[in-house]
């Protein structure tokens, strides 16, 4: 079930970002803030979830780091793009990325204790690493801006450290 | 993200400085829970003042992936850690 989760997660970010049907070239710096911005979002609206339902102290800080850093993220991305005159726009590939995190919420908000703080840590980890992968593989080589290119890159060693945070959680809470 | 450098030297007196020179809010908290710092926005800075009991292992209470040291030593330094 977990692997079966985290590779819907997976696959579904890569169709959304790489796709078989998307090439680097269907991606402005206009679709790529949007992204950029939705994916962050929809890390913070997981986290929400998990403060709402898990008592675990340590999921407990990580979901609130998720909020502050990532609502950080939003923040700096949302100021550079109103200097640069580049308004986000919303696109097929961040629709598809919401659609599926609808999806993982959903069946998350069926479970509870320790179950949903297992399945939540283990759907982190897919989620940062999909989300990297993508940020290194497409949205960063195809940012026309050199600063929105910048901000992305510079998002890359928090993305590393909220993986290396979820993998070590998810370690421990499979271990129970 | 890590604390530069992960292993501070300091002797009793001498003053330490965290400097937040990353891309998110962190802190430097002790371990043991004997000293930490506020949460430090992007920019902020923090100091304490080494005691011969400050030598501890610390590390971020938002990113507790990220540990550092703190050791008590004789000689005289002060040490920025960025």
């Amino acid at each position: 079930m977990k692997t079966t989760r985290r590779t819907i997660l997976v696959a579904a970010l890569a169709v959304a970002v790489h796709g078989s049907t998307l090439s680097g070239q269907e991606l402005d710096d206009a679709a790529i803030a949007h992204i950029a911005v939705t994916a962050n979002q929809l890390d913070i609206t997981g986290a929400e979830q998990a403060l709402e339902k898990s008592l675990n102290r340590e999921v407990r800080r990580f979901a609130s780091t998720m909020i502050r850093d990532h609502q950080g993220v939003i923040e700096q991305a949302a100021a550079l793009a109103t200097r640069l005159g580049v308004t986000p726009a919303d696109n097929h590939h961040s629709r598809a990325l919401a659609d599926q995190a609808t999806g993982v919420r959903r069946r998350l908000d069926a479970l509870s204790g320790e179950a949903f703080d297992r399945a939540y840590m283990a759907n982190e980890v897919a989620y940062h690493e999909a989300v990297i992968a993508a940020v290194e593989g497409t949205l960063v080589p195809n940012t026309s801006n050199a600063e929105l290119r910048a901000l992305l890159s510079n998002v890359l060693p928090a993305l590393e450290t909220h993986l290396d945070h979820a993998r070590m959680l998810s370690h421990e809470l499979s271990g129970r | 993200m890590a604390f530069h450098p992960a292993e501070v030297s300091a002797r009793p007196g001498d003053t330490i400085v965290w400097i937040n020179r990353d891309f998110v809010p962190h802190t430097a908290t002790a371990l043991d829970s004997a000293w930490t710092s506020p949460p430090l926005a992007v920019g902020q800075r923090w100091q304490m003042i080494a005691e011969a009991t400050t030598a501890s292992e610390y590390l971020c209470a938002f990113h507790p992936v990220m540990e550092a040291r703190v050791s008590i030593t004789s000689s005289n330094s002060t040490e920025e850690v960025p």
